[in-house]
């Protein structure tokens, strides 16, 4: 007894038990499963976000290799130190969950895909592209890249293929405004003195992420305005000089009210009306559309109408600007606007940009693009899409009306599992971000054109491809010539071609400033500024750049805006909402989560916006889920009760969901229960509101 | 909780009229400190988000609806720190070099005390372990520890990168780091400079300065915990909702 | 067997009935250890409970059960101290639901906390300037001074007695009674008092925030009066239940009726004095710049809450109590002693509850929870934990020794 006593007293002067509790505090410190950080020394360097067309510079901190995290590059003439959301987690795309690993082929109809492997899927797109059925149609949509010009070079040597490179929707429609071909052209927002936005989240996402801090730094010295029409306060519109509350589907209503009063008391642009072929019948067509008449549809008040038109008109260089989910209709009437106020190619205006020049391998045609909307319906038979970059997304709405019904075929290069039911569809593993080498054109919201480069970095998983290669797949599927060379060697040659053009100027990240290129020794010392994430800059065209010729009754014949008929009001619409561009449709990090899931910041799939006073007539409480029908189907989602948002109007959120994927039926994106406008973007519909009792 | 005013006193001053509640603060926060993503099955309410950016409503109907965006992290209590007093076991430090309040969470047993006790819901417990989608752990910041689950997190000004600072300093041969040397993520990120950043204890640093400017306040002011984040605006609603708690506060039954 | 386990000169029901009554308890703790089963090994997230509501059933049960349970400390120290005699036919019972009560807090305690096998730390590296510490300090202490004094309940049964060894046990261990009673009522003045510091040391929830008297708030007081109100209370209740159900008398009728004097004399006081702090508090939230009014401007708890506490649950059965009419009318008795236990469960719901409830900053909501099935079964198994632990007791052990005498008579 006493010895064991003894020996337990003995015991606790020992290291034994002290050594015990602390093995066993360090074991209770982290489970063995909970994943541990790389270790190793921090490293960093820079590149260009290919997210989106906005080529923000960022500067990655990583461990070797692997990018741990990411920000924006101070001094940076797009983004000055400023990313995007999405673009923070741009890292996280490489492990994203959805990420496909090889071929897939899908049956239309099925939602099920067999995988393939890398030899196969070639032979069977050969065999397709080959099979004489028809129209191919390689949709592209980020031009100015390389593999745009690979792209474009398939376009020409094949008969049977049409290359048709997709820019923003307002630019198509100004286009087809234009006898001649305008060129590449951008918002010179950073000139404007007015600004008149129809719903473009211009400081969430849309352009570059700094526009937001531009914008609020001008706001001391007053030298620039914004005026934001949309149906509901989003953030773009709190922070905008004025909101003008329109309901939502008038906007278009609304361009041709401010039109019509530019018309009426002749505040526009002699010399841009000199250049308007059909100026007079225009006008005619526009008198329709007076303040008065398009109040009611739109919610406006006339006055408000008026007075935005006289500021349109006399605080020049005024520019209207359209998001890139606008209906054909918006865009036609707002480029309208930009024309009549005489700022399309003008400093502040909508801007034409040189062309970036190009190298040898890509002998630019100059034939005038082709639009989408120009194909016929239900002509395509085989159509390739490159959705290897994120925020490229396509309406699959429209997609689907120029398709061959039912036996059309769609061959894309995705890096995430994407299927339309409604087509055979091939679908190619692509890299992404930081495994490929890619140049990136620049931001809508620059008015001149620039070219940077995001560089590979991490090894790519067996059998991806990034744009080029799969170009110059395709190009030995139709047995056509493509420019050859690895990515890096076709993006270099274009990068030697800038430099020997000697025009615009270069930011360095190293120095953190921009230099003439002319200053830039060798193609090489250019080649190590883009591939440290810099930027190549162009020159403004010179002088006046104003469109020779116009035709806008050509866009407005096809529009056919009419006044609405007075609807019910008691009449509940629905309107597809995507707060910001960048997460609309396409795989984001998850971590995103925390800032919808785990925060409610901003909405999640299948929740919606409701207004409180239409909340409270049908004694729906916030975070109740309701079933919204419309004579398209039904679907129920979580209702947001939130005064910031127009009554009768449900807004209902499309964040990181396609209108057609592999459960669609289901109706699980709002898109499938609202009228499809003729460009593929979709209006508001009317819809009936139960509230569902669980 | 003496401080010494020798020492620096980090903290934030944001400008309330400047933020755009973009939202990279919170993920760039995420990112830098390895918090997860959300389990399919956690919500606003179990989420894990050291900044989370609130919305604060003048309270008007359609169209005179206004709103704020409120980036909401851990405020840096200087005094009566709440959350420091109650844990049990030690796991909260106030830090006197630094002013910053740090959560260990390596200590921490979850009774979820100081969640409790934080007015600014500030605090976080894992309801979960952590998960990462198969090969993202590879992103994960080296500088910091990942936690399981059971144990409460918070923010805690980018701590980790005031260790590199400070580091780095040490090994230059200086004995103090300038404010630009060390900015938490959430700053880093805000693509409209609206998070300021530094020491309060410099009267001539940025935030000291912009901390005593008139469109300042600070959220619960009134309980004297003398928080080190401050907020700018101009507008008089935002300073009238944020005096003017309970009233205003009771606007119906949420589950956010 | 079982015949010989019950104590001479006191009969039980049959053993097939008694395993019928015994049978939905057992029924109920299994599935409540397969709810602890499920937090244990998949986290808390199988709660409702959330970074809002962060405290939820659990701790409310925690509170509730460690006030009702206070009738052990408190008739012990009546007994031991202050040599109350007649007590000592109600101990037994009073030391038993004590001990109930405690095991069952701080099993569910140990659900409660997202790590329990850091336990330990709360001891390795304590705070003390945290009631949460002060709390589990004590709580551990008085769980072990009650296992003690529980102990020579059991070792009195017939069977064990006969062990010579643990008989002399047994007398070694009654001897240390009064150390014991004095060692309990120590701990438990702390834990009691540390349980309402609890809350009214949150500084940033002004809804229960008080101002301290030397180094504890207010609760602090508030908590350990009010405990030793409701104690002799529940004792009462418990008493007169296991009477009904077992359809025995157990003690003599003035037993009931001196543990409701005590009750209720000490229930006018905690009336005065929640009073008293009551309109401090609803000054010194003023003074801080909130409304007290504005704390209950939710329907659910309006001001309605605080005056079923303060009143119908409070100076209404303090009064009744106090009452020699009442007293000897037992319905009466039994129903004052039910208000005065509701009025402490109330408090200590409005204490836990209603403080996470309330917002606190300017864009929060008003916040609801309702508890889990885990939860709920949680909370069912320390019922039905308690009442085997006390059908047995009862059925074995003597709790009640005046019975033999009163059968006997």
């Amino acid at each position: 007894m006493q010895f064991v006593g003894g020996s337990a007293l003995g015991l606790l002067f020992t290291p034994i038990p002290w050594k015990v509790l602390n093995d066993s505090a360090i074991w209770t410190q982290n489970w063995p499963w909970i994943p541990a950080p790389l270790t190793g020394e921090f490293t960093s360097f820079g590149t260009t976000c290919t997210l989106c067309q906005s080529a923000c510079g960022m500067r990655a901190r990583s461990v070797g290799k692997q990018p741990v995290s990411l920000s924006g590059i101070p001094g940076h003439p797009f983004n000055n130190g400023s990313l995007c959301t999405a673009g923070i987690l741009a890292h996280h795309l490489r492990y994203h969950p959805s990420r496909l690993r090889q071929p897939i082929k899908f049956l239309p109809g099925t939602g099920y895909g067999t995988p393939l492997s890398s030899t196969t899927v070639v032979d069977e797109i050969s065999r397709c592209l080959n099979g004489n059925r028809g129209p191919v149609v390689i949709l592209d949509g980020r031009p100015g890249r390389t593999a745009s010009a690979l792209f474009g070079q398939l376009g020409e040597a094949h008969p049977a293929v049409r290359y048709i490179p997709m820019s923003a929707p307002a630019f198509d429609v100004l286009h087809t405004m234009s006898d001649a071909p305008l060129g590449p052209l951008g918002y010179d927002i950073d000139g404007a003195r007015l600004l008149v936005n129809f719903g473009a989240p211009l400081f969430d996402a849309w352009g570059t992420p700094s526009r937001a801090s531009k914008v609020m730094d001008t706001r001391a010295s007053k030298t620039q305005t914004v005026i934001h029409v949309e149906a509901l306060c989003s953030r773009s519109a709190s922070r905008s000089d004025q909101w003008i509350a329109a309901r939502p589907g008038s906007e278009a209503l609304l361009a041709l009210s401010l039109a019509c009063v530019m018309i009426e008391e002749k505040l526009y642009s002699a010399a841009a009306a000199r250049t308007i072929g059909d100026f007079g019948e225009f006008s005619d067509y526009i008198r329709t559309f007076s303040p008065e008449a398009v109040s009611g549809a739109s919610g406006v008040r006339p006055e408000t109408i008026r007075t935005t038109a006289r500021a349109f008109a006399s605080q020049s260089p005024a520019l209207a600007i359209v998001g890139n989910d606008a209906s054909y209709e918006t865009c036609a009437a707002v480029m309208a606007l930009n024309i009549l106020a005489g700022t399309v190619g003008h400093t502040g205006g909508v801007a034409r940009r040189n062309a970036i020049p190009d190298a040898a391998v890509f002998p630019s045609s100059g034939v005038r693009a082709v639009s989408l909307h120009d194909v016929p319906d239900h002509s395509i038979c085989t159509l390739i899409i490159d959705e290897s970059l994120s925020g490229c997304t396509l309406s699959d709405a429209l997609l689907e009306k120029k398709l061959v019904p039912k036996d059309a075929t769609i061959i894309s290069l995705s890096p995430f599992v994407t299927s339309r039911p409604y087509c055979t569809q091939y679908v190619v593993p692509s890299t992404v971000m930081f495994e490929t080498m890619s140049d990136v054109p620049g931001p809508i919201d620059a008015a001149v054109s620039s070219l940077a480069v995001s560089a590979a970095v991490l090894q790519a998983p067996d059998g991806m491809m990034d744009a080029v290669q799969f170009a110059q797949m395709l190009g030995r599927a139709l047995g056509s010539t493509t420019a050859s060379g690895t990515t890096e060697e076709l993006v270099k040659q274009r990068v030697a071609a800038i430099h020997a053009s000697k025009r615009g100027t270069v930011f360095a990240p190293s120095t953190g400033v921009s230099t003439a290129l002319q200053q830039c020794a060798s193609a090489d010392e250019l080649w190590s500024a883009l591939a440290e994430g810099g930027c190549w800059m162009d020159d403004a065209a010179r002088g006046d750049n104003a469109p020779a010729a116009m035709t806008l009754m050509n866009a407005f014949r096809a529009a056919q805006i009419s006044l609405p008929q007075s609807h019910n009001v008691d009449q509940l619409f629905v309107v597809p909402f995507a707060e910001t561009t960048i997460y609309n449709g396409t795989p984001v990090s998850p971590l995103l989560s925390k800032v919808s899931q785990e925060s409610g910041l901003r909405l999640s799939l299948r929740q919606a916006y409701v207004n409180p006073a239409t909340a409270m007539a049908r004694s729906v409480a916030n975070g109740e889920t309701i079933s919204l029908t419309t004579k398209n189907g039904s679907m129920t989602v979580q209702a947001k009760v939130d005064a910031s948002v127009m009554p009768d109007v449900i807004f209902v959120s499309i964040a990181g969901s396609r209108e057609s994927s592999v459960s669609a039926h289901s109706a699980h994106d709002v898109r499938l229960l609202c009228n499809v406008n003729e460009n593929g973007s979709f209006s508001s519909t009317p819809v009936s509101l139960q509230k569902v009792t669980a | 909780m003496e401080t010494n005013h020798t020492s620096p006193r980090y903290g934030m001053v944001i400008d309330v009229d400047r933020c755009t509640g973009c939202g990279n603060c919170m993920v760039a926060c995420a990112v830098e400190n390895n918090v997860p993503p959300a389990d399919p099955k956690a919500t606003e309410r179990t989420g894990t988000t050291w900044m989370r950016v609130s919305k604060l409503e003048n309270g008007l109907p359609f169209p005179e609806n206004r709103s704020v965006y409120l980036p909401v992290s851990c405020q840096q209590c200087d005094h009566h720190t709440p959350c420091v007093s109650v844990c049990p076991q030690n796991a909260v430090e106030y830090d006197t070099e630094s002013g910053i309040v740090a959560q260990i969470p390596v200590r921490c047993f979850g009774c979820r005390y100081c969640v409790t006790a934080c007015p600014y819901h500030a605090r976080y417990y894992n309801w979960w372990d952590p998960v990462w989608p198969e090969g993202m752990e590879k992103t994960l910041n080296p500088d910091v520890s990942t936690r399981m689950r059971g144990v409460v997190e918070k923010c805690n000004f980018c701590h980790g990168r005031l260790q590199a600072a400070r580091a780095k300093a040490a090994a230059e041969g200086r004995r103090t780091i300038a404010d630009a040397e060390y900015v938490p993520a959430c700053g880093e990120s805000c693509p409209t400079h609206a998070i300021h950043f530094g020491n309060l204890s410099d009267p001539n640093s940025d935030v000291s300065m912009l901390s005593k400017d008139k469109r300042a306040f600070r959220l619960l002011e009134e309980l004297g915990t003398e928080p080190k984040v401050y907020f700018l605006s101009e507008q008089d609603w935002v300073h009238a909702i944020v005096k003017n708690k309970i009233s205003t506060e009771l606007k119906g039954h949420g589950n956010g | 067997m079982d015949k010989q386990l019950i104590s001479r000169g006191t009969s039980r029901t049959p053993l097939p009935r008694f395993m019928l009554w015994i049978l939905p308890w057992v029924a109920m703790l299994g599935i409540g250890l397969y709810a602890i089963f499920l937090c244990l090994s998949k986290g808390l997230n199988q709660t409702n409970m959330d970074n809002r509501f962060s405290f939820g059933l659990w701790i409310y049960l925690d509170l509730t059960v460690i006030a009702l349970g206070a009738g052990a400390f408190f008739t012990g120290f009546l007994l031991y101290i202050l040599k109350r005699k007649e007590l000592k036919a109600v101990i037994n019972s009073a030391v038993t639901i004590g001990f109930i009560c405690y095991s069952g807090a701080v099993a569910v305690l140990a659900v409660d906390v997202g790590q329990p096998l850091r336990a330990w730390f709360t001891f390795w590296h304590p705070n003390v300037h945290s009631m949460l510490a002060e709390v589990t300090f004590c709580i551990t202490c008085y769980l072990i001074v009650l296992i003690i004094e529980y102990i020579p309940v059991v070792l009195k049964n017939r069977r064990i007695k006969n062990v010579p060894s643990m008989l002399v046990f047994e007398f070694e261990l009654h001897k240390l009674m009064v150390v014991l009673a004095a060692v309990g009522t120590f701990l438990s003045f702390f834990h009691q008092g540390s349980l309402g510091g609890l809350y009214g040391v949150l500084v940033g929830r002004p809804f229960a925030f008080r101002p301290a008297l030397g180094i504890w708030p207010t609760t602090f007081f508030l908590f350990i009066i009010s405990a030793a109100a409701v104690g002799p209370s529940f004792i009462l209740l418990t008493t007169w239940l296991t009477s009904k159900i077992s359809r025995k008398q157990l003690v003599k009728p003035e037993v009931l009726q001196d543990l409701g004097k005590i009750s209720g004399s000490i229930l006018i006081f905690y009336i005065i004095l929640k009073t008293v702090d009551t309109i401090f508090w609803i000054n010194s939230v003023h003074a801080l710049g909130f409304s007290p009014a504005g704390f209950f401007r939710i329907q659910e708890f309006g001001t309605w809450i605080l005056f079923l506490e303060i009143v119908v649950l409070g100076l209404v059965p303090a009064i009744l109590l106090l009452s020699n009419r009442v007293r000897q009318n037992t319905t009466l008795l039994v129903l004052s002693a039910t208000l005065a236990c509701a009025g402490i469960v109330l408090n200590r719901y409005v204490m836990t509850i209603q403080t996470l409830a309330l917002p606190t900053l300017p864009f929060d909501q008003f916040l609801s929870y309702s508890p889990s099935w885990q939860e709920v079964a949680t909370f069912l198994a320390v019922i039905a934990y308690g009442m085997l632990v006390y059908s047995f007791s009862f059925r074995y052990l003597t709790l009640f020794p005046q019975e033999r005498e009163i059968q006997s008579v």
